[in-house]
């Protein structure tokens, strides 16, 4: 169904990476709200080993996708996704969560900067014009830390670190073939980002709240992802300073 | 009773051990979900070497009159229990790597019969 390939030879090849676990009731409604990209975007979902029909339903819709046959995790499927856009000589690589909560609108300008060469990555933020779905208070305490604490570490001003709508060009794209974290990737992948001297720009977006199913955060794993990150962030810091990523 | 040089023994081991904990993070050899019980527990060692006298009244509310002893066991209890979840990771990563062997065998074979399709 979306296995397009840009009609444009001179054009970047860009490519939006949908990680999905169990999302059975939003990804074909978000499919669909991509098929008037598919002249300028190719597609692949990455199924993290879904329990429900997700996969049933990327299959019988002949959307094109990988099934993962262990869930990996967030990180771990867009890792995939960015070693699929790698092998297939993709130049820029943009997630879009298959929850439904990204606007597909906002796909050109975001990768915009990157085919201009003004930066490497971009990322959607919701709170540079505060449109949209905005998340719980807490969150948005948890998320204003986290940007205290890279904008510490790296002295860049990120407002919305734990955004998941982002793009990357190809150096990342193969940067983040080789380090991509795992657990909670986001903050820790613009530190990442950040110590490989990539230039990163924030876009504002607009995000809906989620279309179906459930989020993984409760409050015990806030509390988790809270103290993990926090602690993964300074790792990153430390390990970029000492040359980490450049091997 | 935890004697001054015995005191800054352990502060000395304890900045070595968290030195050694950032290293192996820093260098990719640690995951950070699996160190952060051991930051944890050195956490709270610290806090027993840097104000002995809560040790000893810990200690004394479990019945142990030596706040060494209780130290020491506190270390031992922390390492079994440790012991009994990376026995529980090893399973988990035994089951995946069955999954995974067996989806390598079922595609190898989908390959092969592609081939001889053609």
């Amino acid at each position: 169904m979306i296995i397009n390939k840009c009609l444009n030879d001179n054009d970047m090849r860009k490519i939006v990476i949908i990680p999905a676990y169990n999302e059975e009731a939003s990804i074909v409604p978000l499919v669909e709200s991509l098929q008037e990209y598919q002249d300028r975007y190719d597609f692949i979902v990455i199924n993290d080993a879904s329990t429900d029909r997700t996969e049933e339903i990327l299959v019988s819709n002949q959307i094109n996708h990988i099934t993962l046959p262990l869930n990996l995790g967030i990180g771990g499927a867009v890792q995939t996704g960015y070693l699929y856009a790698l092998q297939h000589g993709y130049d820029i690589a943009i997630q879009l969560d298959g929850d439904g909560q990204h606007d597909p609108r906002y796909l050109d300008s975001m990768v915009q900067p990157i085919e201009s060469g003004e930066c490497e990555v971009t990322i959607g933020s919701r709170y540079l014009t505060y449109e949209g779905f905005q998340s719980s208070v807490f969150r948005r305490i948890g998320i204003r830390f986290l940007s205290g604490l890279i904008w510490l570490n790296t002295g860049i001003k990120i407002s919305d670190v734990t955004s998941g709508y982002r793009a990357v060009g190809r150096r990342m794209i193969a940067l983040f073939c080789k380090y991509y974290p795992q657990d909670y990737p986001e903050p820790e992948a613009i530190i990442i980002a950040a110590r490989s001297k990539s230039k990163i720009k924030e876009i504002p977006v607009s995000m809906k709240e989620r279309s179906a199913g459930n989020s993984s955060i409760n409050f015990r794993r806030a509390v988790y992802y809270m103290i993990k990150v926090s602690i993964a962030v300074i790792i990153a810091n430390i390990t970029g300073i000492c040359g980490g990523y450049d091997k | 009773m935890i004697s001054e040089r015995f005191r800054i023994i352990l502060l000395v081991s304890l900045f070595l051990y968290f030195s050694g904990i950032v290293f192996l993070l820093v260098h990719k050899l640690l995951l950070i979900k699996h160190c952060l019980i051991w930051l944890l527990a050195g956490v709270v060692m610290s806090i027993m070497v840097i104000f002995p006298d809560m040790l000893k009244k810990i200690a004394s509310i479990f019945g142990v009159y030596s706040d060494t002893n209780f130290l020491f066991m506190l270390c031992i209890g922390f390492i079994l229990l440790f012991i009994v979840y990376l026995s529980h990771l090893a399973m988990r990563l035994t089951e995946s790597n069955r999954r995974l062997v067996q989806e390598v065998a079922i595609l190898k074979k989908e390959s092969e019969a592609q081939k001889n399709g053609q």
